[in-house]
C-alpha cells in the first residue's frame, strides 16, 4: 500500500507539468520550449548513460562467449586425447599379449587344441574381449582353433589381412562381420621360423569392450563418442550419425597426428563441435561429437542473466533519466511560471501605483482652480441673494446653482482620488473579522432589506483573530459589499465566507449572484475611474481604493467571476501585519 | 469678528474675504506667509483662514509661528494640497479645523460662528 502510494507520488514527479504549456499557449508567453528541451535532455542523457552500458554489455557478451567456447574446445581436446590414449593402449595391450604368447609358447603348444584353449581362457580372464584364438600356417590354413565357432581348417590364404600380416608382421583389422555375421576385430601376429617359414597367431576381439570404453566417457545427453575407419564407416554404434559399418553422416576429418577440434554442421544443420583423433597403428579415427547448443547451454543461461541485468539497468537508467529531466524541466517551468506571475502582478500593481500618483497629482492641481471657481460662483450667488436687482431672476440663480453643484461634485471626485492614493497611517490592533464584518453590514441592513437581498455570513467562531488596521478593513468590506449590492437585482443573495488560503493568512470572500464581470474587464477593474455602473453614478474609485487598502495591509485581492452567475471577491490578509507595506511610496 | 484670510491665490483670498464680509465678518486678505505674520503683529484678529501652500513660508510653519505668538488665535486650515498627514500635523499644532478645497463657504461660516459663540 505504501509502495503504491510511493509509486503514485513518483509518477506525479515524472509527469511533465509543462507539457500543455508549450503547445496551447495562446498569449505567446512561451519563455522556453519546454517540450523540446525535455526531449533533448532525455535523449542526450539516455545516450550518454546507455551507450557505455551497451558497449560494456557487448564486450561482456563477446568475452564470455569466447571464454566458454575456448573452454569447451580445450575440454573436448583433452577428452579426445585421453580417450585416444585409452584406445591406443587397449589395442597395444592386446597385441602385446599375443606377442608374449607367440614368443613364450612353442609351436607345438600353440598347435595343441587343449593348450590353446587354456591360453584363450587365460586371455579372457586377464584382458577380456577375446572371442577366439587360431593358429594359421604359412599356406593360410587354420591348423588350430579354439572358440565358439567351427573354423578349424578354414583357409585364409586369399584374404587381405593375411597378406597384410605377412608383410607387416602384425595386423589390426577394422570392424567387420565376417563369416559369423557379428561385428568383430581381428588382431594377428606373425612369427618367423628359420628363414622362409612362419606361422600366424590370430585372435578375434569383441567390440563390446570398445563400446564400453567409449560409453564410459561422461558425455552429456546429445553428445557421443564413436569410432570410424578412415573411410568414414562406423566401427561402433552411433545414435545420431549413421548405422554400424555404414558411412557416417559426418565428413571425414583430415589427418592429424594430434587430437583436434573443429566446428562443423550436422545433416540437420545444427552446429556441432567435433573432437577427433587418428589412432596410431590402426585404421581407426576416434570421433567425439558435441552439440554446440548443448555446449552453449551454460552460456545461454548466463546470457539470459546478462540480458536481465542489462534490461533492468536500461529501465532503471531510463527511469532516472526521465525523472531527472522531468524534475529539471518542471523546476524551470515552475520558476518561469512564478516569474511570469510575479511580472504580471508587479505590472498591474505598478500600473496602479503610478496611476495613483498621477491621480493624486491631478487632484491636487485641480483643487485650487476648482476653489477659485467655487468661491467666485459663491460670491456671485451671494450677490444675487443680497442684491434686489437680481433677486427675481430665477434663471441666473439656477445657472449659478448648477455651477456650484458641479464644483462640489468635482471636489468629491478629487477627494476620492486623493483617498485612492493616500498613505494611511495604519493602527494595528487585534481584530475579530466576524465582528468587523457584522459592523459593516449594520450600515447596509436597511438597503438589503429594501432591495430584498439575503445575506449569509459563514465565518467560524474559532476563526483566527488577525492583527490589522480596523478602519481600513471596514472600508474594504464596505466597498466590496456595496459593490456586490450594485451588481445584484432585487432578491439577490450575498454570501460572506472565510477561507484559510495558507499558513499565516486568512481569506474572506464576498460572493454575489449578480451579473458577473466580463472577462475583458477583469484586468481593469481595480483601476481608478473604471466603472460598470455607467449612468447610475459612482466614481469608479471604490475598487481602486479597496485595492490600495488591501495592498496597504499587505494582503491580496482576487476575483472570480462568471457572467450571469455572479462574482466572488477574495481578500487574503496576513494574520500578523508586519512593518510597512511595499506601497508606502504611494503618498499623496 | 475679525478674520485674516491667507492664500497664495489672490482670487481665492479676495473672494473668500469678500464673501465672509457679506456674512458679517470683518476680513482682510494677504497672499503670503510673511505678510500674514506681519499683519498679525500689527492688528488683532479673532481668526485666520490659512492655506498650506504659500510662496514664501510653508503653511505649517506659518501655523507654528502664529500659535507660538498667539496661542489663543483660532486658525482654520483650507488647503487644496494638504494630505491627511499634513492635516493631522496641523491639528496637533493647534489648528481648529482642516478643510480640503474646494470647501463650501457654509462650513467655514459655521465654524467661525461656533467659535464666536464659544468665545462669548
Amino acid at each position: 500500500m505504501n509502495l503504491f502510494k510511493y509509486m503514485v507520488s513518483l509518477a506525479a514527479h515524472l509527469k511533465p507539468r509543462f507539457w500543455k504549456a508549450g503547445a496551447s499557449e495562446t498569449q505567446g508567453q512561451i519563455l522556453f520550449n519546454y517540450r523540446k528541451f525535455w526531449l533533448f535532455s532525455i535523449t542526450v542523457r539516455s545516450l550518454v548513460s546507455l551507450v557505455p552500458i551497451a558497449i560494456l554489455f557487448m564486450f561482456t557478451y563477446m568475452l564470455e562467449n569466447k571464454a566458454i567456447k575456448n573452454e569447451n574446445h580445450l575440454h573436448t581436446v583433452r577428452l579426445t586425447s585421453n580417450t585416444r590414449r585409452t584406445l591406443t593402449y587397449f589395442f597395444e595391450e592386446r597385441l602385446d599379449a599375443l606377442r608374449f604368447i607367440i614368443q613364450e609358447e612353442k609351436f607345438e603348444t600353440l598347435n595343441n587344441p587343449d593348450s590353446l584353449s587354456y591360453i584363450l581362457r587365460n586371455l579372457q580372464r586377464g584382458f577380456g574381449g577375446f572371442i577366439d584364438l587360431g593358429l594359421i600356417n604359412e599356406s593360410g590354413l587354420q591348423t588350430n582353433y579354439v572358440g565358439p565357432f567351427d573354423l578349424k581348417q578354414r583357409n585364409y590364404r586369399d584374404q587381405k589381412w593375411f597378406a597384410n600380416c605377412i608383410e607387416n608382421g602384425s595386423y589390426l583389422s577394422e570392424v567387420f562381420l565376417g563369416y559369423r555375421k557379428l561385428p568383430h576385430i581381428i588382431i594377428a601376429l606373425k612369427r618367423a621360423v628359420n628363414n622362409d617359414s612362419f606361422y600366424i597367431l590370430r585372435a578375434t576381439l569383441d567390440i563390446k569392450k570398445l563400446i564400453q570404453i567409449l560409453s564410459s566417457l561422461e558425455l552429456s545427453e546429445r553428445s557421443e563418442a564413436f569410432i570410424c575407419n578412415r573411410e568414414g564407416r562406423l566401427q561402433t554404434p552411433s545414435r545420431y550419425y549413421g548405422k554400424l559399418l555404414e558411412r557416417m553422416d559426418l565428413p571425414i576429418p583430415e589427418f592429424s597426428r594430434y587430437s583436434q577440434v573443429k566446428e562443423a554442421v550436422d545433416n540437420a544443420g545444427s552446429p556441432i563441435l567435433i573432437g577427433y583423433a587418428y589412432i596410431e597403428n590402426s585404421p581407426y579415427i576416434l570421433m567425439l561429437v558435441k552439440r554446440s547448443e548443448e555446449i552453449m547451454k551454460g552460456w545461454y543461461s548466463l546470457r539470459k542473466e546478462i540480458n536481465w541485468i542489462f534490461g533492468i539497468s536500461v529501465i532503471a537508467t531510463l527511469i532516472v533519466v526521465l525523472g531527472i529531466s522531468t524534475l529539471m524541466v518542471n523546476k524551470i517551468f515552475d520558476a518561469d511560471q512564478k516569474r511570469l506571475r510575479a511580472m504580471e502582478r508587479l505590472e498591474s500593481s505598478g500600473r496602479l501605483i503610478s496611476i495613483g500618483r498621477l491621480a493624486a497629482g491631478v487632484a491636487h492641481e485641480i483643487n485650487n482652480p476648482l476653489a477659485v471657481i467655487g468661491e467666485n460662483a459663491g460670491l456671485i450667488d451671494d450677490i444675487f441673494k443680497l442684491n434686489k436687482e437680481y433677486q427675481g431672476d430665477q434663471q441666473l440663480k439656477e445657472l449659478i446653482a448648477a455651477v456650484l453643484e458641479s464644483v462640489e461634485r468635482c471636489g468629491e471626485i478629487t477627494k476620492q482620488l486623493l483617498e485612492f492614493a493616500r498613505h494611511f497611517e495604519t493602527k494595528i490592533e487585534a481584530i475579530n473579522l466576524k465582528r468587523t464584518i457584522s459592523g459593516v453590514l449594520s450600515f447596509l441592513r436597511k438597503e438589503a432589506l429594501y432591495r430584498n437581498i439575503a445575506i449569509d455570513i459563514d465565518i467560524p467562531e474559532d476563526f483566527p483573530v488577525i492583527y490589522s488596521d480596523y478602519g481600513s478593513l471596514q472600508q474594504i468590506f464596505l466597498n466590496l459589499i456595496n459593490n456586490a449590492f450594485q451588481a445584484m437585482d432585487k432578491g439577490g443573495r450575498l454570501e460572506i465566507f472565510a477561507t484559510r488560503p495558507a499558513e499565516g493568512y486568512v481569506g474572506i470572500s464576498v460572493r454575489d449572484n449578480g451579473c458577473g464581470i466580463p472577462e475583458e474587464d477583469r484586468n481593469e477593474i481595480f483601476e481608478p475611474f473604471f466603472t460598470t455602473k455607467g449612468m447610475r453614478g459612482g466614481t469608479g474609485l471604490g475598487l481602486s481604493i479597496t485595492f490600495g487598502l488591501v495592498r496597504k495591509l499587505r494582503g491580496e485581492i482576487s476575483l472570480d467571476s462568471k457572467i450571469g452567475e455572479g462574482t466572488t471577491f477574495t481578500v487574503t490578509l496576513p494574520i500578523r501585519y508586519a512593518g510597512e507595506s511595499k506601497n508606502e511610496a504611494l503618498t499623496g | 469678528m475679525k478674520i485674516l484670510v491667507v492664500d497664495d491665490e489672490k482670487k481665492i483670498a479676495d473672494v473668500l474675504a469678500e464673501r465672509l464680509r457679506l456674512r458679517g465678518f470683518e476680513t482682510t486678505s494677504v497672499y503670503d506667509g510673511t505678510a500674514a505674520l506681519a499683519r498679525l503683529d500689527r492688528e488683532d484678529f479673532d481668526g485666520v483662514v490659512l492655506d498650506l501652500r504659500l510662496p514664501d513660508i510653508d503653511g505649517i510653519e506659518v501655523l507654528r509661528q502664529i500659535k507660538k505668538k498667539f496661542p489663543t488665535l483660532s486658525v482654520v486650515i483650507l488647503s487644496g494640497h494638504g494630505t491627511e498627514q499634513d492635516f493631522k500635523t496641523c491639528l496637533k499644532l493647534g489648528a481648529v479645523a482642516c478643510f480640503q478645497k474646494p470647501a463650501k463657504l457654509a462650513t467655514l461660516e459655521t465654524t467661525f460662528n461656533l467659535l464666536q459663540t464659544a468665545a462669548k
